[in-house]
């Protein structure tokens, strides 16, 4: 079979997947709230498209703002790179399947990055870069030019597209990876700052200006980049998919504990218990918990640490995400898990709600972790204890609250234990949607609250409304059970369809 | 426990899995289920725990309605398939964990699962073992197992002879037999097995496309040719 016509049929089958998703009704939904926030954002953009070529040019007149754009190049990418995080799907490859068809291995994996390349997410910038071109670039390069400036911009994509699944794939793996992208950003800084000259930043403005001048160097430059890392991206993915499927795991285990301090918590405690093992004993759910502990415990350091956050917006905003961001990474996808083993905790009393009692109460207990790492922010005077409180308590209530209604609408399977090769990794919209505003309507709350209040009365009435919904978790819980209950048939056939 | 049936339907699509008019199974009854692929076996286990809903009619086990009340999660005990198993716990680790949602203290765990002990044999505890390690036939031995530790007075199985060797076949239809004997449970069984249930089962019912075709008396052993002229054997 030639590659097109591979490509044909897996797209097929993709759409058919996506199609026949048992979330396809709930994320048709959702699809209308994530278009609408795509076009306030996409307005958003156009309108900063349209002011950034002004605002350039009045802060730097002996320069063309195109090329103050194509000095910033990185900032760009990395904003890209970030965002990617929260709105591209994991990099899953569902190769298994294809396994023993005279399909060769590779040419399956390289539909997927083909796909990625592809994706009209690589364009969304351009509500940002047509409006920028046409005013900056257009009166003196005319359409060539501003056509030259688009397609190297989409090639930056395209390679940024790349970079962002290679370390996606290597973070899912094991969080340490973390440090790639990391390391790689610190380099760049110190290309960018140490030299007088401003190494990267001259090095973006001259590809730029190679891109709208149609210089083939540039062009070439980019290709073997996208190429280069297209290649990397295959090899790692490739890696590691391989390795998953042909895994075989330590079948005896060292020591079995049994945490029997839990004893004393009833079948709460017994759920509790549960909740420890899923977490340490599946690959799945231990790199997604891993991960986020790490990324908890990064950002509650640097606000600590460091001077990185010292405006008031992103100190708010990073002490906020400390707290939330374990949350949205293990309940965005609650009920999932145990979709595994679903039937048998249908077929016992009141387990599902002992299960979410549990999970609410394991969930609550991580927070105490970035509250302890704020410590430092507390003595330094950066953060007050009140604002680590009210947020911590924000998240304990309101946001999980939020969170846990995904208990009733979840009904995917995820597999424990694969990440890369397993069925059903990508998320769907309605947690995407879900795990955005657990990010944002904290903030917008704080932002609202803060400035009708004050700063200190706005942090009270945080504390207050959080605590009110900690108290109430026993009432919201019993709710969401009692929801759950009434969808289960819905809820299990899907979890059934997708095991 | 009784179990009722009333004007059961069950559709998925155009095709009606299950279409049962009436059937009362009496407390006690060793009942076994057979029929060809897609005869409703399963489909009708599924909406006896509760994991199906009914389109139409209901089923009563004891009083209880299991669609509206959780009462009979307490006396009944299933196994159907793998999604029963919490797979990265240990047997040991399942079993007890079952044991304290019955509000079954650690020896009593013990102590019940010392009857089984012939039909683990010796593969089953002390593997340190995640269930999800194991074979499908000692999978198999743990959801059954699993299924009776609290003592149903209810117990529902299907295909619990799967995947198990020719002795462990032999030792779970002995347990099931004196399970009945001792307790006067209910059991319901399902299989393509045809010896395995004659023997055990005095009441079989033939299910065809959703549908009773045959309830059959077996307290003699004639079943056997029934079914054997039924499925061409």
């Amino acid at each position: 079979m030639n590659f097109m016509l591979l490509y044909k049929e897996l797209r097929r089958n993709q759409r058919l997947a996506e199609r026949r998703h048992p979330m396809f009704e709930h994320n048709r939904f959702a699809k209308l709230f994530i278009y609408g926030m795509a076009i306030f954002w996409a307005g958003y953009m156009l309108f900063i498209g349209i002011m950034l070529p002004l605002a350039f040019q009045s802060l730097f007149p002996n320069m063309e703002p195109y090329h103050i754009l194509h000095q910033g190049t990185i900032y760009l990418l990395l904003i890209d790179f970030i965002t990617r995080f929260s709105f591209q799907k994991p990099p899953t490859q569902e190769v298994k399947p294809y396994l023993l068809f005279p399909i060769p291995q590779r040419k399956v994996i390289d539909f997927f990055l083909l796909r990625s390349a592809l994706s009209m997410y690589n364009l969304f910038w351009f509500f940002l870069l047509v409006p920028f071109a046409f005013l900056s670039l257009f009166r003196f390069y005319g359409f060539i030019g501003v056509f030259g400036f688009l397609t190297g911009w989409w090639l930056l994509m395209i390679l940024n597209n790349y970079w962002y699944l290679a370390c996606r794939t290597l973070i899912h793996e094991k969080a340490i990876y973390l440090l790639i992208p990391i390391c790689f950003y610190i380099l760049c800084g110190c290309a960018e700052y140490l030299p007088d000259d401003r190494w990267l930043g001259l090095f973006t403005m001259n590809l730029g200006e190679g891109f709208f001048l149609w210089h083939p160097w540039a062009y070439l430059t980019m290709l073997t980049g996208i190429i280069g890392m297209a290649w990397i991206t295959r090899r790692i993915q490739s890696h590691y998919i391989y390795k998953e499927i042909g895994r075989t795991e330590e079948t005896s285990l060292r020591r079995v504990s049994e945490y029997r301090f839990l004893d004393r918590f009833g079948e709460t405690g017994e759920y509790f218990r549960l909740e420890i093992k899923l977490t340490l004993r599946n690959k799945m759910v231990r790199s997604q918990f891993v991960l986020g502990i790490v990324l908890m415990s990064t950002f509650s350091l640097l606000l600590s640490f460091t001077d990185m956050y010292d405006n008031s917006f992103m100190t708010n905003f990073i002490c906020i995400y400390s707290f939330v961001v374990l949350g949205i990474m293990t309940l965005t996808r609650l009920m999932s898990v145990e979709g595994n083993y679903l039937d048998g905790l249908m077929s016992r009393r009141n387990s599902i709600l002992s299960l979410l009692r549990a999970k609410y109460c394991f969930n609550c207990l991580i927070l105490v972790i970035p509250f302890l790492l704020m410590i430092p922010t507390f003595i330094t005077g950066k953060i007050s204890m009140l604002k680590a409180l009210a947020y911590a308590l924000i998240t304990a209530g309101p946001v999980f609250c939020m969170l846990f209604q995904l208990a009733v609408y979840n009904r995917k399977t995820i597999p424990l234990n694969t990440k890369l090769s397993g069925k059903n990794g990508g998320g769907n919209l309605v947690q995407s949607l879900l795990s955005s505003s657990a990010i944002f309507l904290p903030i917008i709350l704080d932002t609202i609250l803060r400035n009708l209040m004050g700063e200190t009365n706005g942090l009270i009435a945080q504390t207050v409304i959080g605590l009110l919904f900690v108290l109430a978790s026993p009432w919201w819980i019993r709710h969401i059970y009692k929801r759950f209950m009434q969808r289960r048939y819905d809820n299990m056939e899907g979890f059934r369809n997708s095991r | 426990m009784d179990i009722t049936i009333k004007e059961l339907q069950k559709d998925f699509g155009k095709k009606r899995a299950i279409d049962i008019k009436q059937c009362t199974i009496k407390s006690g009854t060793l009942l076994g289920l057979v029929g060809n692929n897609g005869a409703g076996k399963t489909t009708l286990f599924r909406l006896m725990t509760d994991l199906l809903k009914a389109d139409k009619g209901e089923i009563l086990i004891g009083d209880t309605n299991p669609a509206q009340s959780e009462v009979w999660k307490n006396h009944t005990g299933a196994f159907i398939d793998e999604s029963f198993l919490i797979d990265y716990l240990t047997p040991e680790e399942f079993f007890y964990f079952i044991g304290r949602i019955y509000g079954l203290g650690k020896e009593v765990v013990d102590e019940r699962l010392a009857p089984f002990c012939r039909f683990m044999n010796g593969e089953v505890l002390g593997q340190k073992k995640l269930i999800r390690n194991y074979s499908m036939g000692n999978k198999q031995k743990i959801g059954i197992i699993a299924a009776m530790l609290h003592h149903p007075q209810v117990l529902i199985l299907d295909e619990p002879f799967n995947f198990l060797d020719p002795t462990s076949q032999s030792v779970i239809r002995q347990l099931l037999k004196r399970y009945n004997d001792e307790t006067g449970a209910t059991i319901l069984i399902s299989s393509h097995n045809l010896t395995h249930t004659t023997d055990i089962c005095p009441r079989i019912i033939l299910l065809e496309d959703g549908h009773i075709l045959q309830d059959i008396d077996n307290t003699g052993n004639q079943a056997a040719k029934e079914l054997e002229t039924y499925f061409e054997i």
